[in-house]
């Protein structure tokens, strides 16, 4: 049975809280106290559900904000939104294991901390180490990098150079 | 002399399709622990996603994945169709449930495909593919297209499906269900088959949950879950359909699901081609999207796919994020490979059916 998101969240923050039903009936809450993430996680787990992802945003003055996206298994999805001015929380994933790539995924590419996170051997598992932190997303073309040169080139010009000037190039 | 070594494989190597590195701690044949690194091909799309209009991303999330590419396009268009607050036509809706049940039939005949290969089956394989390649036919000669079907737009789809398409369509599926009910009984009772997949690789149903997984590998487990039904988008919710579900959450489970939902997808296309109401297929013009948030998510073949967007009233999307199934699904390899035989690591590996071209979008 799908919980009753209202009365969990409420027990959570130990006052009433209000629970934002979208017009396809997703459920929406602002979290305040960035602390009591972790007791909503626990709620998550217990259920039993699971973090799909987490969204880094924007609000309207550029400080960031991160979405977490919950699932029961079971009817629609339920969004909890938290300000990050310091782009830094704490790490739900020893509560929750379903938010371990989703925290590691934002901590390379948007540069957010997530405190306990467990390290891992080579420190970066989504972008390569050539890329500065925080940056990320680069481009294609900057990830794939090879050295290349023009070597090449510049022999085939001096080819024809030699050629133009009636030399041999056949070499 | 010691049993215990390390055994690094990948990014690049024959029984890896995508590029993945592992580091396996192995004693003797038995693999012991395992290390996954990804990150060999980001290719940084959700940036790219926030300095194009909302339009032009349609084109670009097509591209984030092959085989599930009209499932990208789709739920990107509903993520900004919810910004908007747009109901698109109904016979859009229709035709939106054919073209991913077409690319869900091909992805799933590729992958049962390429177990069969990856455990020396080849019969099975060449039997699959070339049922596929009746599909790819059926994806051009709607799309015009074998991979990027190109069809969806915010506010609908921009190519129609004529009454005789839809004729030979519903035939052409037909004329699959006794081909694939073979290749469903070679499966379930070839001993080869059976002997390289069943307890391999197991994931139950506790782990499933705590990791997260989704799609074809979270129903091998024996969790009921699939987007379609449990938050109906597009037609579906029009759609008489089964779950399906298996307990045994190894290599075997995972590709049963698979070979069972091919019959499904078959009667779902059926459905959406017989029940195809007339009228527009689309609002027109590109809708004006407002200043909003929005989630949506949808079933693509390899499990649920899910974009969150927040729009500020211009042409330019603030924030575009996707999720894609094999992102949640790669953590779970671990468990599933714990124990589990060195020769064993490719069709674990197949059954979850990865896609590094999404999870490194």
């Amino acid at each position: 049975m799908y919980p009753d998101l209202k009365k969990e969240i409420s027990r959570i923050m130990g006052h009433e809280c209000e629970i934002i039903e979208d017009k396809n009936g997703n459920f929406w809450y602002h979290l305040e106290d960035n602390a009591k993430m972790k007791d909503i996680a626990a709620f998550i787990a217990s259920y039993p559900g699971r973090c799909m992802t987490i969204s880094p945003t924007y609000d309207e003055n550029k400080s960031m904000e991160i979405v977490y996206h919950f699932d029961f298994y079971e009817g629609t999805m339920f969004c909890v939104e938290v300000k990050v001015p310091e782009k830094k929380m704490e790490s739900i994933t020893p509560i929750l294991r379903s938010a371990n790539w989703p925290e590691r995924e934002l901590t390379e590419t948007w540069e957010m901390t997530f405190e306990g996170l467990e390290s891992i051997r080579w420190e970066r598992f989504l972008i390569t180490q050539g890329v500065e932190k925080g940056v990320v997303y680069a481009s294609l073309s900057e990830t794939l990098n090879t050295n290349a040169s023009d070597i090449l080139w510049d022999r085939i010009k001096a080819y024809r150079e030699q050629e133009e000037k009636g030399g041999d190039s056949n070499e | 002399m010691s049993n215990n070594f390390v055994l690094p494989i990948g990014p690049i190597h024959p029984a890896l399709d995508e590029p993945l590195h592992f580091r396996f701690q192995v004693e003797g044949e038995t693999i012991k622990d395992v290390e996954i690194l990804s990150g060999h091909a980001h290719r940084g799309m959700e940036r790219i996603a926030m300095k194009n209009t909302i339009a032009q991303n349609v084109v670009l999330c097509e591209r984030t994945c092959g085989l599930c590419s009209n499932t990208h396009s789709m739920t990107y268009c509903m993520v900004m169709e919810n910004a908007g607050n747009i109901e698109i036509p109904e016979r859009a809706q229709y035709i939106r449930v054919v073209a991913d049940e077409l690319k869900r039939l091909a992805s799933h005949a590729f992958a049962v495909a390429i177990l069969s290969h990856l455990i020396g089956f080849d019969t099975v394989f060449l039997h699959a593919f070339q049922e596929r390649e009746k599909l790819m036919d059926l994806i051009e000669a709607y799309s015009g297209n074998r991979m990027d079907m190109s069809v969806n737009i915010v506010g609908g789809v921009k190519r129609d499906i004529s009454d005789e398409l839809a004729q030979h369509m519903d035939k052409t599926l037909e004329e699959f269900r006794p081909v694939w009910d073979n290749i469903a009984k070679i499966y379930e009772t070839d001993g080869s088959i059976i002997c390289r997949t069943k307890g391999v690789g197991t994931i139950s149903k506790e782990t499933a949950i705590e990791y997260g997984i989704v799609g074809p590998p979270a129903r091998g487990s024996g969790i009921a879950q699939d987007v379609r039904k449990q938050q109906p988008y597009a037609a579906y919710d029009r759609m008489n359909f089964n779950v399906i579900a298996e307990n045994g959450g190894d290599v075997y489970a995972r590709t049963w699901v698979r070979i069972r939902e091919f019959i499904e997808s078959i009667n779902i296309t059926q459905q959406a081609l017989r029940e195809m109401p007339k009228g527009p297929i689309n609002l027109g013009l590109l809708p004006k999207i407002p200043a909003g948030e929005a989630i949506a998510r949808s079933e693509a073949p390899r499990g649920e796919l899910f974009y969150y967007t927040r729009t500020n009233g211009t042409e330019y999307p603030t924030m575009l994020k996707w999720r894609v199934p094999s992102l949640v699904n790669i953590p779970s390899w671990v468990p599933a490979l714990r124990g589990a035989q060195v020769a064993d690591i490719p069709a674990i590996i197949a059954s979850h059916d990865p896609c590094i071209s999404c999870t490194e979008r």
